[in-house]
């Protein structure tokens, strides 16, 4: 288990390297100036190769290369090019904005997934079963934009209970950061639920005809003892990685869901960085996601290693 | 390898047996499922309007036929005075081509990789499992946006990046079937005959490997379709004037109260699409597949 | 000790930069609600109350001499002042400056105001001025108005009150280059202390700078010592950047801003259908424009472009594109709004795909593919160029459009790897010497197409230095006029563009000529009884 742990950790540290590695390359690869986005429209060339200068955009490549690994070793994140706002400055409320909604998305995910998924298994091929089945289907279905925009233009205007309003601190006004939160969360929240409710349903079909399950009623118990103490905690374990890949789901779909709802997040804060080929900001950025996806993936592996007894032989 | 042989006791039970007994018995069970039938028809129709688009749209979908934002033709005029119906058909064909490019584009390297991870060296399969690790350690939207962001935002571009992203999906199921089976009998049998590990691997072991790669390809249709939608929705998909169905949905938010139909068609054909690769896709890996019946991934 | 954010500890949760997670707690700066408070005052505009106003972008650089487009200069314009405005009616006026004007022909005087305080209380003095554009004209600061000022041979304080501009040669431009958004003047201790002025703000205007939390909010509060006694009546200004133009329009109408600025042309009529809500625009400044690499084959033949000029039709652009809202331009450039409109150019450039037809031919491009780039970022430059595109076709051309992303689009047109650029902005001044923008061998635009005209040139350099009127108009009338026969550029359409606001925002007015500028949302107040 500790060699185990060690190589994970390892291999965690090495994805991290070459996901900043990558990032590095590609944001510079892409066309377009940073100088210029910094001085608007009309600025003369002159002006632009000056401010290029200015930003060490013309350092030679390696050393700028190694001043990111450097800095960062520092752990210091980098200087916006174009706001001269250290990275650090943003980057954490904006992650705790995304992170807000996708942990909040995930844990409702989680629970009425499990829930609906257990009621389907239990009634499997009843109408109850049948109308979760088709309505997970449906929710996988629905691309997240498309969600997104309905949602706004049936609240928002249609039946105008839930209008955008400025995004508010939950320390500032929990009431109304509640409100703004409801949108948001739904549209994530849809496609994650349906997919848990999937999982939890097949995974507990398969418990339920297992052996050891069998054994239990025959030794019988009843059957809400043999859901809730073999088949369910069973199931739990392909959920849980079900819900790990969720996690990567949902933040990657916070580019979408942050754009329509206008939520200050960290997507929104990449977006426009790439935007502005402002190149601190998206490397700070696409680390620090990446390095929460890779810590999650570590966890997950190591709660399904501790949970499941044949991940141990392999 | 005879089919005997393959649905012997000793076979796994992920054995791609049914695929086995022709085609037609195969259709008849998928047919059998009324979801799955329902859904394959659509498919068709679908796949077939996409298909002869160009001979069956009313109009060309670049011109102005009628005054914008009216009710003309059968679906409407959009903004730009364009036939509605002619444009939905395209953008189906666009979204469904893109879709299916990268998918083919997925299968066949993430297939070849996970076999080539599964059953070659310690090393090779430490360095291709890793990269795909890395490439798993991106949000899938956020690497596609800055890889779009760098090739310049053309249909081929993303179907590459969809293409580089889907993957990971492939490697992992095939290299993951190919442990399994790797030291089943028959294939110990066939490296102790001498057989060349190639053939070994194309004979043997990939009609294995098949039944879930064919499931995971249906799935992974419908996905890519929302991750082009998604994409052209944020303007890095195809470019105007021609449409895909993710471009039409971001072009018709902003006529939401003037014309709703612009918003309305390309989402519930999105919808509608979506759904029915899903429902035929688990009718397909409930027939191949029995085991992981109602799973997903 | 502030409390540590839920969202701190989601991000050491997230096991994200833990270590830093709660260094921000960063809760955004918010006005005490008192502020919100109006109070009715009879036969005067009421006091008090906070504007939301929603922004098409988020300032990222505050810095006073460096503009990022029209958004920006209204947090410069609230913050800081020039020597010169444009008052409500698009006419100069002062703003420093009580006094001011030519006291030779290479020789212009200002006279400051007296009492001028900047926000940190100190008095406003020459120095400062001289300062300021000692910045503006230092290459280092890349300042907006910087090449503006290159005829500008020395700035000097005459005596306490008195400033002077010594020009190298008669420059006619130079009160519109001070009425400009970005002709600020700065406190020379403030910027010599070392602060960044690109993240922090501190000028003589009627608000001063709280804080700017990024995609969240840019927040300004009343200036209690500001010149004008009466100014401002708003308590404060929250800025709050909404990119996405449905969005933006959506935010004002559920009334979670007061106040938009860019209303895209695609809303301008659901919001004038709103009662409650009026929009302030103008169809003279924007225009969209498509120009030629004219130093490669085939646009090194004037005739092909002026088949694909004759090939755009323009009330079909303006119909589609900007369903309406706007003005075709089929003549001169600088729009009726400015003096000496040449009016007789009108209709030189109709829509006519069989003379396109006719002139390819002669130049032996029948049916040639043309490729064009285009901006999807801003719906005002990308829709006219799908738009144009089967007028273009209806001449034979085979017309291939790719749309980038902004700065990529930058890239692409000034490295010239298109033959042909769909593009939009504004004239920079209102004065028709910003053609040389477009026109001149060396400005910013034209040096995109390679063209170069010894005569523009030449008239354009004549222009800035006349001095009568009837003078620059023929000028200026013979400038366009060429300008529609070398065709170096082709332009489209003039849109409508403005602000929109609710009825209860009084007092503010869109700049109706002359040239961009935010200074009326100085002077607005509220009547809202919140």
């Amino acid at each position: 288990m500790k060699r185990f742990l060690l190589t994970r950790f390892a291999q965690a540290l090495l994805q991290l390297f070459a996901v900043g590695t990558i990032v590095f390359f590609l944001v510079r690869l892409i066309p377009g100036d940073p100088a210029r986005a910094a001085l608007g429209e009309g600025a003369t060339d002159e002006q632009v190769a000056q401010t290029r200068e200015a930003m060490h955009l013309n350092d030679p490549f390696l050393q700028q290369y190694f001043g990111f690994w450097g800095r960062l070793f520092q752990g210091d994140l980098g200087t916006s090019l174009l706001s001269s706002r250290p990275v650090m400055q943003d980057l954490p409320t904006r992650l705790g904005n995304s992170l807000e909604l996708v942990l909040v998305s995930l844990a409702i995910a989680l629970v009425l997934g499990i829930l609906l998924g257990r009621i389907a298994a239990t009634r499997a091929d009843k109408p109850a079963d049948h109308a979760l089945v088709g309505g997970s289907i449906f929710g996988i279905s629905l691309p997240v934009f498309v969600l997104g925009t309905l949602l706004l233009m049936v609240f928002a205007f249609l039946i105008p209970v839930l209008p955008p309003q400025r995004f508010t601190t939950p320390w500032e006004d929990p009431v109304t950061h509640l409100q703004i939160l409801i949108l948001p969360v739904v549209t994530l929240t849809a496609a994650s639920c349906a997919v848990i409710t999937r999982m939890t349903r097949s995974a507990m079909l398969e418990t339920l005809t297992a052996d050891y399950v069998r054994t239990a009623r025959s030794k019988g118990l009843s059957e809400k003892r043999v859901i809730k103490d073999h088949a369910l905690r069973t199931a739990l374990l392909p959920v849980a990685s079900a819900a790990t890949i969720e996690l990567t789901t949902l933040i990657g779909s916070t580019v979408l869901v942050e754009t329509i709802f206008g939520w200050p997040g960290v997507s929104s804060l990449l977006m426009s960085a790439v935007g502005q080929r402002d190149y601190p900001v998206i490397q700070a950025v696409v680390l620090a996601v990446a390095a929460i996806v890779i810590l999650v993936n570590l966890v997950g592996d190591l709660v399904i290693r501790a949970l499941d007894p044949r991940a141990e032989e392999a | 390898m005879s089919t005997a042989e393959l649905t012997s006791s000793q076979a796994p039970p992920e054995a791609a047996a049914p695929a086995r007994r022709g085609s037609k018995y195969f259709l008849r069970r998928l047919a059998a499922n009324r979801r799955t039938a329902i859904a394959g028809g659509f498919l068709l129709l679908v796949g077939l309007a996409a298909l002869l688009a160009p001979l069956i749209a009313p109009h060309d979908y670049r011109d102005i036929v009628g005054k914008p934002l009216t009710q003309g033709g059968v679906l409407g005029v959009d903004d730009f005075g364009r036939d509605v119906l002619s444009r939905l058909l395209i953008g189906l064909r666009t979204s469904l081509a893109v879709a299916l490019s990268a998918v083919v584009i997925a299968g066949v390297l993430g297939t070849a990789l996970g076999l080539v991870a599964g059953y070659g060296s310690r090393l090779v399969s430490g360095v291709i499992m890793r990269g795909i690790d890395i490439l798993l350690s991106f949000p899938p939207i956020v690497l596609a946006i800055a890889v779009v962001a760098a090739m310049g935002p053309a249909l081929i571009n993303v179907v590459m990046v969809i293409g580089v992203l889907y993957i990971p999906r492939f490697t992992r199921i095939v290299y993951s079937q190919v442990l399994a089976i790797r030291h089943v009998e028959y294939v110990e049998a066939s490296e102790v005959m001498g057989t060349r590990r190639s053939t070994i691997l194309l004979r043997t072991i990939l009609p294995n490997v098949a039944a879930p790669v064919i499931v995971q390809l249906s799935l992974s249709v419908s996905f890519a379709i929302q991750m082009e939608a998604g994409l052209s929705f944020l303007g890095l998909g195809a470019q105007p004037p021609l449409p895909s169905l993710g471009t039409m949905v971001g072009a018709g938010r902003d006529f939401l109260e003037v014309q709703p139909s612009l918003l309305i068609y390309p989402s519930v054909l999105i919808i509608l699409l979506v759904l029915a690769l899903n429902v035929f896709g688990d009718g397909l890996r409930d027939l191949l597949d029995p085991r992981r019946r109602g799973t997903d991934s | 000790m502030a409390p540590i954010s839920r969202r701190g500890l989601l991000a050491v949760g997230g096991g994200a930069l833990g270590s830093t997670a709660l260094a921000a707690c960063g809760s955004p700066a918010k006005l005490p609600d008192s502020m919100e408070e109006i109070r009715t005052r009879p036969d005067r505009p009421s006091r008090g109350g906070v504007l939301h106003f929603g922004l098409s972008t988020d300032p990222a650089n505050l810095d006073p001499h460096v503009t990022t487009g029209a958004a920006s200069d209204f947090l410069r314009q609230l913050t800081y002042n020039g020597l010169l405005q444009y008052d409500g009616d698009g006419e100069i006026t002062g703003d420093l400056a009580a006094d001011y004007g030519w006291s030779s022909r290479t020789t212009y005087k200002v006279k400051l105001r007296p009492g001028v305080r900047f926000h940190d209380g100190s008095r406003l003095t020459t120095q400062d001025v001289v300062f300021s554009f000692r910045r503006m004209m230092d290459k280092k600061t890349a300042a907006t108005t910087g090449p503006l000022l290159d005829q500008v041979d020395a700035v000097e304080a005459e005596d306490a009150t008195t400033v002077v501009f010594r020009m190298k040669q008669p420059d006619t431009t130079l009160p519109f280059v001070l009425a400009g958004p970005t002709a600020n003047i700065v406190s020379q201790r403030w910027i010599e202390s070392g602060v960044d002025p690109k993240t922090r703000v501190m000028g003589t205007g009627p608000f001063k700078f709280i804080e700017r939390i990024p995609g969240v909010s840019t927040t300004l509060e009343r200036f209690g010592d500001y010149f004008d006694p009466e100014l401002p009546y708003l308590n404060g200004i929250v800025f709050q950047p909404m990119s996405d133009d449905y969005a933006r329009v959506t935010a004002l109408r559920t009334a979670t801003v007061d106040m938009i600025d860019y209303v895209p042309a695609t809303h301008v009529d659901v919001i004038t259908k709103n009662p409650r809500l009026r929009f302030a625009s103008d169809k003279t400044f924007g225009f969209g424009f498509v120009g030629f690499v004219t130093s490669k084959p085939p646009f090194d033949d004037v005739r092909v472009r002026k088949a694909i000029a004759l090939s755009i039709n323009r009330p079909s652009v303006l119909e589609t594109a900007l369903l309406g809202h706007g003005r075709p331009i089929d003549g001169a450039l600088m729009s009726d709004a400015f003096a000496g409109y040449p009016a007789k150019l009108d209709n030189t450039l109709g829509y006519d795909p069989e003379q396109a037809r006719f002139l390819l031919k002669k130049a032996g491009r029948e049916g040639m593919t043309m490729p064009v780039v285009t901006t999807s970022t801003y719906s005002v430059i990308s829709r006219p160029a799908q738009a144009m595109l089967p007028g273009i076709r209806a001449a034979g051309v085979d017309v291939r459009l790719t749309q980038q992303e902004w700065l990529t689009f930058r890239a692409s047109v000034t490295a010239k790897s298109f033959p042909v650029h769909s593009w939009g902005t504004a004239p920079k001044f209102g004065d028709p010497s910003s053609l040389g923008d477009f026109l001149s061998s060396t400005g910013t635009f034209a040096v995109n197409t390679d063209f170069k005209d010894e005569r523009i040139d030449r008239l354009l350099g004549e222009g800035r230095r006349a001095r009568s009127r009837e003078l620059r108009d023929e000028i200026y009338r013979d400038v366009e006029q060429r300008a529609l026969e070398l065709l170096p550029m082709t332009w489209t359409v003039r849109r409508q563009q403005g602000e929109a606001h609710y009825d209860y925002v009084k007092g503010y007015r869109h700049p109706p000529k002359g040239s961009w500028t935010g200074t009326t949302l100085r002077r607005i107040w509220m009547e809202k009884t919140a």
